[in-house]
């Protein structure tokens, strides 16, 4: 039947990238983002039973992280809400500054992160799918996290011209792919 | 010490691709413009390579680190 099992062991490699970009644009914070995917994987782990087969492991990942961010969202609200009772206890020289003012804004931020940039992500990582694992890591070692040849090179033991023989495939293949899905 | 003076199309290739990472050597920079000048073929590599290096910054695409990459897994298998 072709049905799809689940592999926790390889969530992480597999798709901790792709849900940290799903969930970045949609909560703008780093470590709130990094909490929420290690909490998505634990309740995909205590919920594998649930797992029907009949969608990718990553649907099934991204719809478990929805409700992760859906809850992250009503637990910050109701803390707003809290915070708007308790300011009229504030001294004077907190006069107008109001705690729901500083409750972060992200609009102005998310602005910036155009539909265009969102869907040029997606078909990146759709385009490392592609590859061979290590290569892709690799490759999103050194153009993504900036990370010296050596320090790679040190990392995966290859010298460096395994390294750039390495980047090289995995740039003209993207490009490849990035020209059919995106530019096309 | 052989002084080079023309760079073959895999040279070009390989200090073009190094030049999307800063890593290009001034004299290696040269030698890749002057087989730009000469080569149709690599000129549409290096517009090609430019492009991937533009969308991956554009993109803003982002990774985890490997160390909570890392610790995540280190979790998960508690579980398991």
């Amino acid at each position: 039947m072709g049905e799809v099992t689940l592999h926790p062991e390889k969530w992480v490699d597999r798709y901790a990238d792709y849900l940290f970009n799903y969930t970045i644009v949609r909560v703008n914070d780093r470590i709130v983002a990094e909490d929420l995917i290690s909490e998505t994987f634990l309740a995909g782990l205590k919920s594998k039973d649930n797992f029907k087969g009949n969608a990718s492991e990553r649907t099934w990942l991204i719809s478990i992280l929805k409700r992760k961010i859906i809850d992250y969202y009503r637990k910050k609200n109701t803390q707003k809400a809290q915070a708007e009772v308790h300011i009229t206890y504030s001294d004077d020289e907190m006069e107008g500054d109001w705690l729901e003012e500083r409750v972060e804004d992200f609009s102005d931020q998310t602005a910036e992160d155009t539909l265009e940039n969102k869907e040029l992500r997606l078909a990146i990582f759709e385009c490392l799918d592609t590859l061979d694992e290590r290569h892709a890591d690799i490759f999103k070692l050194k153009t993504i996290q900036n990370y010296d040849t050596e320090a790679i090179c040190n990392e995966y033991n290859i010298t460096p011209s395994n390294l750039w023989v390495i980047i090289h495939r995995a740039r003209k293949a993207l490009m490849t792919c990035l020209k059919k899905h995106w530019l096309e | 010490m052989k002084i080079q003076i023309a760079f073959s199309c895999k040279e070009a290739a390989h200090a073009c691709d190094k030049h999307q990472y800063k890593e290009c050597s001034k004299s290696d920079r040269m030698l890749l413009q002057f087989h730009l000048v000469i080569c149709k073929l690599c000129r549409e590599y290096s517009t090609q390579n430019k492009r991937l290096t533009d969308f991956m910054h554009s993109s803003a695409i982002a990774t985890l680190s490997r160390e909570k990459k890392e610790a995540m897994k280190q979790q998960l298998r508690s579980y398991l």
